[in-house]
């Protein structure tokens, strides 16, 4: 039962978040004005913001080449978040929108004065700066030292914090219809589970050993970094249980776990590819 | 209700459960909860839109449907990744499927009001870029419509089948679906628009997540040496605490 608790509390705080993301980015596509920057950051918060952008921009104006040439910026700095690919060019133009974004905001003072048609265009801008600061610190490329990577980071949490947050509505909404969700549509999937991977049915020991598995491996797969599925897990886990009590497994049941699991990459892709396809036809 | 006739077994046990309605107090609670939910979201939505001026009314149309479509998502989400933790318990007979469901359902709920979006903004980031840039243009509706369709399609169609699937895996490759296409309709080379690293990291756990969950093999065969007692290994009987007509089996 408290391995059911727990199991429930982690799926929901790291799932539901998928749709929460997606939901995000729908407010910011449809109402711009109330959703893309965060409206709870205080004028004080601003002030820290803009000191925070300049200590940023020196940092990084150490490692700016002397052969970098000035194009456009944005576009530079969309291209090295699509590539990956750091260029001469891509040091010169975060400094140019680091500093753009610190002088806007200046100007601005409140994120609530910022104009209607302004918004998307400063919302975009600080999405690529985070974005491009969140790549050179995971490929490590370039080089920068200890100090400058620490001022670069209080620089991406400053800008986080105005552009990804969540009202807690949506997270209200999320959790209902998830919630609501599970009371309508489990019994087909618990039926599966409990009843047809094994020729015999669960056991105390069995459903607790699956339980503390799919509870210890999340909890693992954490720690190791390791990318694991607590469906597939589960699953497995109450068939190796089956087999370890000799009660033998239902292999038609287990084929077709196997075979979904396969499929469910290469049909998704097909899908939402063709979806995309024929929406940009029809819109 | 003391007329034992038959010995019913334990899963005919969990049937009769399944199949007892959630009951008049649990539609009421259904209701309930579904009622404050929606008010509170209209709520919210109406207070935070209030001091805005657009003079059509698609934007709102627009927002309305996505966010339907979305929580829909969420919805047949909810059909899938929770069941699995429930399986356990109903048949086993630490609880009531009902009281189950709820329970989990509770903290599942408890679970996403406190998450801190970090993941969701890494589901974000996995986007093209280009698309996250103009989101309110038509491709970007395309993107958001294409990937929740997608999604929720291959998760009813495994529902409807009762296989316990990955929705996380379905996202991931809708994602890389719509990355492909879009690179495909730009006529850019190469498919740098799409997060190949994702893509093995979901082969990856193909191959390590059926190896894990074979380890409770050997779990539970710890526990059998370590529990002596035959009856834990043993199916469950019907919960024998509920004085009801199956319990005595």
């Amino acid at each position: 039962m408290l391995t059911c608790t727990g199991g429930s509390f982690f799926h929901g705080s790291n799932d539901g978040q998928k749709g929460m993301g997606l939901i995000m980015l729908i407010l910011i596509g449809t109402v711009p004005t109330t959703y893309a920057l965060n409206h709870a950051i205080t004028p004080t918060q601003t002030q820290d913001f803009i000191a925070v952008s300049r200590q940023a921009a020196d940092s990084l104006n150490k490692y700016v080449e002397q052969s970098a040439a000035i194009g456009d910026h944005r576009d530079d700095v969309t291209d090295f978040i699509r590539s990956k690919e750091f260029k001469p060019n891509t040091m010169l133009a975060m400094r140019t929108l680091i500093n753009d974004v610190g002088t806007e905001m200046a100007q601005f003072k409140d994120l609530k004065n910022v104009p209607n048609d302004q918004v998307r265009n400063f919302r975009n801008d600080m999405y690529l700066t985070s974005e491009a600061l969140r790549i050179m610190q995971k490929s490590g490329k370039p080089a920068i030292s200890a100090a400058d990577a620490a001022v670069l980071k209080n620089y991406k949490s400053h800008i986080d914090k105005a552009t990804r947050f969540i009202p807690l509505w949506v997270k209200v909404a999320v959790a209902i219809a998830l919630g609501l969700g599970t009371m309508v549509g489990w019994k087909r999937i618990v039926v599966t589970v409990g009843e047809k991977i094994g020729k015999n049915h669960l056991t105390y020991a069995q459903g607790a050993a699956a339980e503390i598995t799919a509870m210890a491996t999340i909890g693992a797969a954490d720690y190791f970094g390791l990318p694991v599925s607590t469906t597939h897990v589960l699953s497995s886990g109450v068939a190796g249980t089956m087999a370890a009590n000799r009660s033998g497994l239902q292999w038609g049941t287990v084929r077709n776990l196997l075979m979904a699991w396969v499929l469910t990459l290469p049909v998704a892709m097909t899908l939402s590819g063709f979806l995309f396809w024929a929406f940009r036809k029809i819109f | 209700m003391a007329t034992v006739a038959t010995a019913p077994t334990g899963p005919s046990a969990v049937h009769e459960k399944f199949s007892k309605g959630p009951g008049l107090v649990g539609t009421l609670i259904f209701v309930a909860v579904l009622v404050v939910g929606i008010s509170y979201i209209g709520w919210s939505l109406s207070r935070d839109l209030a001091n805005l001026h657009v003079s059509s009314v698609l934007p709102y149309f627009l927002l309305g449907l996505a966010l339907f479509v979305a929580l829909g998502f969420e919805f047949v989400n909810g059909f899938h990744d929770t069941a699995n933790a429930v399986a356990t318990v109903i048949y086993t007979h630490t609880l009531d499927p009902h009281i189950a469901v709820v329970w989990s359902g509770f903290f599942n709920f408890l679970g996403v009001v406190t998450s801190t979006g970090i993941v969701a903004f890494g589901i974000i980031s996995l986007l093209p870029v280009e698309l996250i840039l103009q989101v309110g243009s038509n491709a970007g509706f395309a993107m958001v419509f294409a990937l929740l369709v997608a999604a929720i399609l291959w998760n009813l169609g495994t529902w409807y089948f009762g296989l316990p699937a990955s929705s996380s895996h379905t996202l991931i490759g809708s994602i890389i679906g719509v990355g492909i296409t879009n690179q495909l309709m730009n006529a850019r080379s190469g498919t740098s628009g799409v997060d190949w690293g994702q893509a093995a990291n979901v082969g990856k756990s193909l191959l390590i997540s059926p190896i894990v969950g074979f380890i409770c093999a050997g779990l539970l065969l710890v526990t059998k040496v370590l529990v002596k007692d035959k009856s834990c290994t043993r199916r469950p009987k019907a919960a024998r605490h509920r004085r009801s007509g199956f319990a005595a089996c």
